[in-house]
């Protein structure tokens, strides 16, 4: 039998995997263009993505009630992003002849590409960047929004109050065209 | 589209709404696969990354980038790129031994007439296991190390050499388990001091500074707790959760063995300690609209409305001035220059200060100097003022950069990111230790020096360089070097590991009109750089 390793599942391990990818597949969607709106590219998403599906996957056990993945997976999604957009790129290289490829295949570029606004919400910092996102690209109320990132509703309330203000400043302050 | 920079909130929430329109792709398929792929793969226990294969379908797209992704990848986890080495290898290891470096006053644009050098800092490096978390106790230093894969106490009666087992002269829990008290108070008035967790759940007492004895606060489940001596007791603030909503904690203790918890006033939000001014906390409106309420807590009782200048609204790591009583605290300035120095009196008023107005990231004091360390203008370096009368500041040669400065006791603690890497004892004119090897600084004219000295292990063949600084993210490598993002700068290498700021002209140069730092950069093999993206500065 060397070299060979014969797996069996027993029937509850089954059932874990069926329960964690249905919910999964339910809210990759919704994850994936959060982490779009965050990290400005369809390429860093999907990393991003998958970091928090193998943390969701890794910590299911610790997952009391299924029915409560969409805000815990969306909570553990924020948390991957913001990481990387405190410690992440800001820069990237590729040829020029990618690059226009990039820009007319990635809606989230592209989105950036139109809308200096949208653009301008990137340069907030990451936990300003993400109330907007969930406010007003995830159409969440502030009560849904303070759900998913684990916060009181009051912090949620200041911080877009301060985000749209940095907003408004940065706007009033730009003198750019990116 | 252009938004118009005049629009009121209303419209500028109609306009955000506006944003995502026609942007809301599903998730790639590879997504999909992937978590169909991941449960039989991957044992929910087991760890992973890096055993994770990601689609690849994008990864052609950046192969341009994979040099620069080297170095950046290797730099995100332990400040290090290696080169190959090119002669044979040493089989051990070969670090630089402990050394000083020695600070002194230097000019600064903004201070008029002579300099006087009121003031020097002598550096001593700290070799692993370099502790975060430093608190100092009655006979020596107790700080935050790594052990087996876990936080643990590690002990050190200089700050400077460190043990991963705890000297019992220094420290010793009498009881309450694994310790893990790593915001540590101390009350002079009461010679008591107080731990408590900043990650997991735990309070510890001693009154001699050695013996600890865990409390009960009588608030299960405190999560992120934070103390700090205030008037003959003590203060601490913490997160506990009722279900799945968190709400903040605020404690008074006299002793630090009884604790009361204190209700916060309706709507108030976001406590966090602020030094010795009190606690902070901020009252939003109701609809996210009007100007938040910041409100500032003398004991943790009584909560007042601050009055701070501009647009102001927070305000942190106060101190108070000896013997003049003034308060300074670092505001945070939404909407212009962040992070000013303000002081006040009373607590209720704050004004900005006067005589140092760069960004400020940290405001300490020992003594009677109150020390700041500032951004550079410019520059993504950092570096050292000090001050008496919080008005009047000497910039100090230390500067550093992805550095941040915090007090350990009587003396300046030199981090990198949470390591403690360096300690500074402050002497009244001291004489310089040792020859100095300084990180690069800027002169007054702005202009760079020359790159540190290099710092390196060999390692499997490979020699491991020490990143003076870790640019932001990935890095352009062009002909002559490297180009990176340093916080809010340009920084070039010739070597990727020695950085600095502002760019060597031979690596990176621009028109004068154009300031900016690339963020999407094409290269055409032979034929030249192109930045397609950049962000103004």
């Amino acid at each position: 039998m060397e070299g060979q390793l014969i797996v069996t599942r027993p029937d509850a391990s089954d059932r874990v995997s069926t329960e964690y990818t249905r919910a999964a597949h339910a809210e990759v969607d919704g994850a994936y263009r959060l982490a779009g709106y965050l990290l400005g590219d369809a390429a860093e998403p999907q990393d991003a993505v998958q970091d928090a599906l193998v943390k969701a996957w890794q910590n299911w056990a610790s997952l009391k009630d299924p029915a409560c993945f969409g805000p815990w997976f969306h909570r553990i999604v924020v948390n991957v992003c913001r990481d990387r957009m405190r410690r992440h790129r800001t820069l990237r290289m590729v040829t020029l002849e990618e690059a226009a490829e990039v820009e007319s295949n990635d809606a989230f570029r592209s989105m950036l590409a139109d809308d200096e606004l949208a653009r301008a919400v990137t340069r907030l910092n990451p936990d300003h960047r993400v109330v907007i996102a969930l406010r007003f690209w995830q159409d969440m109320t502030l009560e849904d929004a303070a759900e998913r990132l684990g916060l009181p509703l009051g912090t949620v309330k200041s911080r877009l109050h301060y985000a749209l203000r940095s907003l408004r400043a940065e706007l009033k302050g730009s003198s750019y065209e990116a | 589209m252009k938004p118009d920079i005049d629009m009121d909130l209303e419209q500028l929430e109609m306009q955000l709404r506006r944003s995502a329109v026609g942007h809301k792709p599903a998730a790639p398929a590879a997504l999909h696969d992937f978590i169909d792929q991941m449960p039989s793969r991957y044992p929910a226990s087991r760890p992973r990354l890096a055993l994770l294969s990601r689609p690849a379908a994008r990864r052609g797209l950046m192969a341009a980038a994979i040099s620069a992704a080297i170095v950046a990848g290797a730099a995100t986890t332990a400040l290090l790129v290696s080169v190959r080495q090119q002669q044979a290898a040493s089989p051990s290891a070969s670090v630089r031994p402990s050394q000083s470096i020695t600070a002194s006053p230097l000019p600064s644009a903004r201070q008029t007439g002579p300099v006087t050098p009121t003031l020097q800092v002598s550096w001593q490096q700290v070799a692993d296991p370099s502790p975060s978390m430093v608190a100092k106790v009655a006979n020596g230093f107790i700080g935050k190390c790594v052990a087996n894969g876990r936080p643990a106490v590690c002990t050190s009666a200089d700050g400077i050499t460190w043990s991963l087992t705890p000297d019992p002269a220094i420290f010793v829990v009498d009881s309450g388990g694994v310790f893990n008290g790593w915001s540590v108070a101390f009350n002079v008035p009461t010679t008591t001091w107080v731990a408590t967790g900043t990650t997991d759940p735990g309070t510890w007492r001693s009154t001699d500074g050695v013996h600890w004895t865990q409390v009960n606060l009588g608030v299960s489940g405190l999560q992120d707790a934070h103390v700090e001596p205030l008037g003959g007791g003590f203060l601490m603030v913490a997160r506990a959760f009722v279900g799945n909503t968190p709400h903040d904690v605020v404690l008074t203790s006299g002793d630090g063995a009884g604790w009361t918890s204190h209700p916060l006033p309706a709507g108030v939000t976001d406590v966090q300690l602020a030094g010795a001014a009190g606690a902070l906390a901020t009252k939003p409106s109701a609809d996210a609209t009007a100007p938040v309420t910041t409100l500032l807590s003398p004991d943790g009782m009584t909560w007042n409305p601050a009055t701070l200048p501009g647009n102001n609204t927070l305000v942190s790591q106060t101190l108070r001035l000896a013997p003049s009583g003034t308060l300074l605290g670092i505001a945070n300035d939404v909407s212009g220059p962040a992070n000013l120095v303000t002081s006040s009196d009373d607590g209720a008023t704050w004004q900005f200060g006067s005589g140092l107005t760069d960004q400020i990231y940290s405001l300490i004091t020992i003594g009677r100097s109150a020390f700041a360390v500032a951004n550079v203008p410019g520059t993504a370096t950092v570096a050292l003022w000090q001050s008496v009368d919080g008005s009047d500041w000497t910039r100090l040669d230390v500067t550093t950069a992805d550095a941040t400065v915090a007090p350990v006791y009587d003396r300046l603690g030199l981090f990198e990111g949470s390591v403690l890497k360096a300690v500074g004892t402050v002497g009244e004119g001291a004489a310089p230790t040792t020859t100095p090897e300084t990180t690069p600084t800027l002169g007054p004219s702005g202009s760079a020096t020359p790159a540190p000295s290099d710092v390196s292990v060999i390692v499997g063949g490979w020699r491991w360089h020490k990143m003076n600084t870790l640019p932001d993210g990935a890095v352009i490598h062009p002909a002559n070097g490297y180009i990176g993002h340093c916080g809010t700068a340009m920084c070039t290498s010739p070597n990727g590991w020695s950085w600095l700021s502002p760019p060597d002209p031979a690596i990176f140069s621009a028109d004068p009109t154009a300031v900016f730092v690339p963020q999407l950069t094409a290269h055409r093999p032979g034929r030249g750089y192109v930045a397609l993206s950049g962000r103004w500065l």
